[in-house]
């Protein structure tokens, strides 16, 4: 119960400081630009914690679903003329459906098996988006893309973007979150540490699965949605493989299956990206370097570090639910 | 349509010959290993600085791709997998991807981002059968991984070294409890699926040209002949791959061009839910 107080507290605390950041940096359109693509990264790093968070898989496939919500979203708004948050909504539930879709297939296997079909997914995507000129208008992309309104409220500057980021990142969490209380959520985290065993305790694996799997998507075209209108221009070029490593990479670096480390993770690698932007192509050699060392001296990620530092300092705390969210073997 | 299927042939030999590397270091781990495709690039770009930058002849130049190879495969062993050897294969899976992402941008700071060609032995000579055209370069491809496809049958069968590399993949415990060195079988199973790589390297470099990303591009081709052989199957990945190579030609000639690596992966997504064992391989859903 008290841990719990301080986690509430916690995020009361972030939340603060979430709502006054951009005040300090009113002036710097750059920096708020970086907080905004940030906050975009945040959204999509949730939408993978809650395949591999919960239930161990690696998706590399969440460029796909980004990809569909930022087109969708973009099509709907400019072509058939709706409202964007009802375009954003539509987008979202497309993109579940079609991880629906793929979550199908993908309950049936495990393991690296789940890796390929996904990472063939979000290829497809690409590709469909690369090539459907008629609709996509192929590499030329789509452009002008209208910022969005909500009666007399035009989100056009970029501390407002901000605010409407921060507004679906706490969405997102909350939802997280009464996932995580719910009865899906603790079938889900036993799913992950045993399926036999949790099968035999009358868990169905296949519909918890497919839960998730559309919450994963819902999310992921969320954020591509939100990226869409903010960007104001889309071509296939970004929605790559590459972006969908970047995602697991996030999420890894943060910590998988804890709520903080998408926040983390996210906010850390495109802080980190623009950082090392002056050293050019060498950035990148850094980077893979980096998610090498992660993998070898911190495997639960930053957040697992400070869980990793805080059980030692305090012994009487420790086996408070480490062992149940660290990655299963699979 | 002889030219087309010999083509395809070849190119399906090459898509082989990486998933054949691809696999070895997957059944010595148990992690698929996303940095193949790169250490295929740079088994072609190490040809590369040896025959171009170094004007050395085509030979000395597959010798030293082959002897820097080695010592890559080394090196990616001691720095992605021993220290992390005993954590979970999602781990060893995220290392391989970093080791990828590190050398592919290496690739582009070394050799810039331009399609660089590398020479074949064959040179740019072709042969005539009736009214086909068919590069030599096609037929060599052909040769070599017939050559290396039926050599590996004895290899693991026959010599003492290749069946203790077999004994390590099947069961390392086992083989543990045997007497057979683990560590060094599977730092040797690296530096095999490297010199494997370079072989590749050395066939694709003069039909594809040599770009930072040909890595990725490949890696998601031996991904499907890999699910489309079985993973369990060496023979299986042959004739996967060729069929991907023959299926990918005709396709792009006769049906649509834009859409062929759409319909290579929706064989693929297909096969992983409709014919989980592979063509020849283990059971998918067994394989936690």
């Amino acid at each position: 119960m008290k841990e719990g107080n301080h986690n509430i507290l916690a995020g009361l605390f972030s939340l603060g400081v979430a709502l006054v950041l951009p005040v300090f940096f009113i002036d710097s359109r750059y920096t708020l630009n970086i907080l905004n693509l940030a906050g975009i990264f945040v959204i999509l790093t949730y939408s993978l914690n809650f395949v591999h968070g919960y239930l161990g898989l690696i998706s590399i496939g969440q460029a796909g679903f980004f990809a569909i919500g930022a087109y969708i979203t973009a099509g709907l708004t400019m072509a058939v003329g709706l409202n964007y948050f009802l375009s954003l909504f539509l987008a979202a539930i497309a993109s579940s459906i079609a991880g629906a879709l793929i979550g199908f297939p993908a309950t049936r296997i495990r393991g690296h098996y789940f890796v390929l079909i996904t990472l063939g997914f979000g290829e497809i995507v690409r590709l469909i988006i690369l090539n459907w000129k008629e609709v996509t208008n192929g590499t030329n992309g789509v452009n002008n893309i209208p910022p969005p309104t909500l009666g007399p409220w035009v989100f056009d500057s970029r501390v407002s973007y901000y605010y409407l980021i921060l507004f679906f990142i706490v969405f997102t969490l909350l939802v997280t979150l009464s996932l995580r209380r719910s009865k899906y959520g603790r079938s889900m985290l036993a799913l992950k540490v045993s399926e036999q065993a949790a099968t035999l305790m009358g868990v169905n694996p296949t519909v918890n699965k497919l839960i998730n799997f559309c919450l994963s998507s819902f999310f992921a075209g969320l954020a591509g949605g939100l990226y869409a209108s903010y960007i104001g221009s889309i071509s296939p070029e970004p929605f790559g493989v590459n972006l969908s490593i970047d995602v697991l990479t996030m999420l890894l670096v943060g910590g998988s299956g804890t709520i903080a480390g998408p926040v983390i993770g996210a906010s850390f690698l495109v802080v980190l990206k623009e950082w090392l932007r002056f050293m050019k192509e060498y950035y990148m050699i850094l980077y893979g370097a980096g998610i090498v060392l992660v993998m070898i001296f911190m495997p639960d990620g930053i957040a697992g570090l400070t869980r990793y530092l805080s059980v030692r300092s305090h012994p009487a705390a420790s086996e408070t639910g480490g062992s149940t969210e660290r990655t299963s073997r699979h | 349509m002889i030219q087309e299927i010999i083509s395809g042939l070849a190119m399906g030999c090459v898509y082989a010959l990486v998933s054949f590397g691809f696999v070895l270091t997957y059944n010595a781990v148990r992690a698929v290993n996303f940095a193949h495709g790169e250490l295929v690039l740079f088994g072609g770009y190490f040809g590369l600085i040896a025959s171009s930058w170094l004007g050395l002849s085509l030979w000395i130049a597959l010798l030293f791709s082959l002897a820097a190879m080695a010592g890559l495969g080394l090196v990616y062993n001691q720095v992605a997998y021993y220290p992390i050897r005993q954590r979970t294969s999602t781990t060893i899976i995220i290392a391989s991807i970093g080791m990828s992402i590190l050398l592919r941008n290496s690739a582009l700071a070394i050799f810039g981002p331009d399609p660089l060609r590398l020479e074949s032995f064959m040179g740019d000579g072709i042969i005539h059968i009736g009214t086909a055209v068919i590069p030599r370069h096609h037929l060599l491809i052909l040769a070599v991984t017939l050559t290396l496809f039926a050599g590996q049958s004895f290899f693991f069968n026959r010599t003492a070294i290749g069946r203790k590399l077999e004994a390590t993949a099947q069961d390392q415990e086992m083989a543990r409890l045997m007497g057979i060195n683990v560590n060094r079988m599977i730092t040797l199973t690296f530096v095999l699926s490297a010199l494997l790589a370079s072989v590749a390297g050395f066939l694709l470099g003069p039909i594809w040209f040599l770009d930072p990303d040909v890595g990725m591009v490949i890696i998601l081709k031996a991904f499907i002949v890999v699910v489309l052989g079985g993973f369990g199957s060496i023979p299986g990945i042959l004739a996967a791959g060729l069929f991907l190579g023959v299926v990918e030609v005709l396709v792009a000639s006769h049906l649509t061009s834009e859409y062929r690596d759409v319909i290579s992966f929706l064989i693929f997504i297909a096969v992983l839910t409709i014919l989980p064992r592979g063509f020849f391989g283990e059971k998918i859903a067994q394989n936690g």
